[in-house]
């Protein structure tokens, strides 16, 4: 286990799973296109306006699934002292920080017409704005120190410390009274939506999560040369 | 056509709908691109940094990797 947290034995592996990913990432997303915007019905309530789930809900569940990477590999690093979890934390905050500002954005787009309004202060949205501040905050404290090390273990306890925010999205709809609906996939008793919803849906999802992956490997492989070309510098300053 | 402009309609709320992939394919296109192109970037530099080293032999086999 610890000769793979080596960043550059995990690129090892990772860099031929390159083009595989990225052939996913394209075929998943086309799919998920094709079924989203045309081979699935409109809802009976929402009309055509449903479609906007297809990415609205894809990105939402990826705005968590990338902050919890990121609160795992941040935890690892902390603990272990492994510079690969630090790295995996700092590649995958602009990506997480994306994925948040598209579900809000899209959000937005699908309250105005259905709720008649662009936002409101409940708790689902609420909570996710704050997660989009916490990516925000991750990446201005992990660039803002001179040394770098610092900079990437203060950054990574302010995620571990924001990582109490997740449960609070989940679960924000059940908690509290909010005009977002609650959850009708992940649920106890089953998913609420219908397979010619869920599937485009789902595959959307493996779609977005494979283009996290790749993007993910791509900052891993600039981290790595920035690291190197810093220990070259340094070197060289010190002669 | 007829049919083209009414899926392109979307009932009515085209613009929203519209918006939305619109604003999701942006955003993920320049995330992809600017992480190529930093990588790019990096890989490049440190491959000249390499080379230069190689050039002056006095002191080389410090800190590869």
């Amino acid at each position: 286990m610890h000769k793979y947290a080596n960043p550059n034995q995990f690129l090892r592996i990772a860099n031929p799973l390159l083009p595989w990913l990225s052939g996913l990432t394209v075929l998943c997303m086309g799919m998920g296109l094709y079924l989203g915007l045309f081979a699935s019905p409109k809802d009976y309530q929402q009309g055509e306006t449903v479609r906007i789930m297809y990415i609205h809900v894809p990105s939402a569940w990826m705005a968590m699934f990338v902050y919890g990477s990121m609160a795992m590999a941040g935890a690892t690093a902390l603990i272990w002292r492994h510079p690969l979890g630090h790295m995996i934390a700092k590649a995958s905050a602009p990506v997480g920080a994306s994925f948040t500002m598209i579900c809000l954005l899209t959000g937005s787009l699908w309250g105005k017409p259905m709720w008649g309004t662009w936002w409101v202060w409940d708790a689902r949205l609420t909570s996710v704005l704050i997660l989009f501040f916490l990516y925000i905050g991750y990446i201005a404290l992990v660039n803002a120190f001179d040394d770098s090390a610092r900079g990437q273990r203060t950054a990574s306890v302010l995620v571990l410390v924001g990582a109490v925010n997740l449960p609070i999205i989940k679960f924000s709809v059940d908690w509290w009274n909010t005009l977002h609906q609650p959850a009708s996939v992940v649920r106890m008793d089953g998913p609420a939506v219908h397979p010619s919803m869920l599937w485009p849906l789902l595959i959307m999802s493996i779609g977005f999560t494979m283009f996290y992956f790749v993007v993910l490997i791509l900052r891993l492989r600039s981290e790595l040369a920035a690291t190197k070309i810093r220990n070259i510098r340094l070197g060289q300053a010190g002669e | 056509m007829e049919q083209i402009t009414e899926f392109l309609a979307m009932g009515g709320h085209g613009a929203y709908i519209w918006s939305a992939y619109g604003i999701t394919t942006i955003v993920l296109l320049a995330v992809l691109v600017v992480s190529i192109r930093h990588m790019r970037g990096q890989e490049y530099l440190l491959q000249q940094l390499r080379a230069a080293r190689r050039g002056g032999a006095s002191h080389q086999n410090e800190l590869d990797e």
